[in-house]
């Protein structure tokens, strides 16, 4: 007579493995959702920092005769860019996978420009910004490192939801 | 003693049937016990997230390899004093071109079925008429930046017309190149690999965007972000990529007739 298997032993988990039990779905949903909240506050923080820096250049610069001609440009950008972040953030509470991948884009692309200018400047002996004149700081990493972390709960959530709806 | 029921008289053993994975007890009639499906089903959603994350690192690995090129055009400009000649931006656009071929070759199976599937007409005489619209937008965001910021348009063709290159050049570089090139990296790899995890609306503002910041101009953002939905759009609706490099290739074409011509507005 064949005995009905018990439950195998212990088995090997990847990172990657989705839960099995109702318990554990809700715990890793929860955990993956606060991961997914992460993105909101990354991108406004960004949005905010952007805006605040464009207020100090307005505030700098707006007596600067030199700077005049392009102070309307570098306004523009700055501004820009930090309402391009908010906008983000917004979508973010909707829809935050596909905002976090334009945040992650946008900010890296920022970040290599910044890269650029930074190291051109210090080849012509300017001074040196960000981790070894590199032009990037510890705050971009984290930054870049929270946008990612949030598109890969992005993904896992919604497999999460697909495993569970079946 | 007689059984009282029918199939009393028969095993339990012989009655009862177990998954032949887990053991768990089935009913009768049925294939998988409830728990080996669903372990099945977690199993291939662990499988596809693996997939739909190599899908999003594919499409911004793309993307930033384009970056790349321009960030090193940017560089040559900048130590050449902002003359870079239009042998340099030939050899740019080869660079992009090729990063874009290869890539298409990699991911063939985004791009395929866009290049050999036939849309309906309408959508052609769609993309025709378009050109207009996005023409018509782009025209009125440089204006208002003109007039507004005092900001310089480009000019594309100055530097052909003052090394004496005909015009062929400029519809071939500014024209033709980026309506094929730039719509097999954005609506066909990018755009395909994005909306098989995000769905096809975000797809395509998820491409409009990436689409939009490569050029690398905010004041442009406005008017590019317009023209990569509608090439998106196109995209998602014909299922082809052709009515969307038609769009491009007469959207660019006009810009520059718009500059030969010296300004087919008067604003």
């Amino acid at each position: 007579m064949a005995l009905p298997r018990g439950s195998s032993g212990p088995r090997v988990i990847t990172g990657d493995a989705v839960p099995q039990s109702a318990i554990g779905q809700s715990l890793v949903s929860e955990d993956l959702t606060k991961q997914m909240k992460k993105v909101f506050y990354t991108l406004l923080a960004v949005g905010l920092i952007q805006m605040t820096c464009g207020a100090i250049l307005l505030v700098a610069l707006k007596n600067n005769p030199a700077m005049t001609l392009n102070l309307p440009i570098l306004l523009l950008a700055q501004f820009g860019v930090a309402g391009v972040f908010i906008v983000l953030s917004i979508w973010s509470r909707k829809a935050p996978l596909p905002a976090a991948i334009v945040g992650l884009v946008i900010y890296a692309t920022l970040v290599i420009l910044n890269v650029v200018n930074a190291i051109s400047n210090m080849s012509a002996g300017g001074p040196k910004t960000g981790i070894g004149g590199l032009g990037i700081g510890w705050l971009d990493i984290v930054i870049m490192a929270v946008l990612v972390q949030g598109i890969q709960a992005g993904i896992k959530y919604r497999k999460l939801q697909e495993a569970s709806a079946r | 003693m007689p059984p009282e029921t029918p199939g009393d008289d028969i095993p339990v053993a012989r009655r009862v049937q177990y998954c032949g994975r887990c053991g768990a007890i089935l009913l009768e009639g049925s294939g998988d016990c409830a728990a080996c499906a669903q372990r099945t089903a977690r199993q291939s959603a662990n499988r596809t997230y693996s997939a739909e994350w190599s899908d999003i690192k594919s499409a911004m690995m793309l993307y930033f390899s384009l970056l790349a090129v321009s960030v090193v055009t940017i560089i040559v400009l900048l130590s050449s004093k902002g003359e870079m000649g239009v042998t340099g931006e030939i050899v740019a656009s080869s660079a992009m071109s090729l990063i874009v071929l290869v890539w298409s070759i990699a991911r063939h199976d985004r791009v395929r079925r866009l290049l050999f599937s036939r849309s309906r007409i309408r959508w052609y005489f769609l993309a025709l008429g378009c050109p207009i619209a996005t023409f018509l937008l782009a025209a009125l965001c440089i204006q208002l930046l003109v007039r507004l910021f005092q900001v310089e348009p480009i000019a594309y063709l100055a530097p052909y017309q003052r090394e004496g290159w005909s015009f062929v050049w400029p519809v071939l570089l500014i024209c033709v190149q980026p309506a094929v090139f730039e719509e097999l990296a954005f609506r066909g790899v990018i755009q395909g690999s994005i909306e098989a995890v995000v769905g096809p609306w975000q797809g395509v503002l998820v491409s409009a965007a990436m689409f939009a910041i490569i050029h690398l101009s905010i004041p442009s953002l406005p008017h590019l972000l317009t023209l990569g939905i509608v090439l998106g759009w196109l995209r998602m609706g014909s299922g082809s990529i052709y009515p969307g490099m038609i769009v491009h290739f007469l959207h660019n074409l006009l810009v520059l007739l718009d500059e030969r011509s010296g300004g087919f507005l008067k604003w």
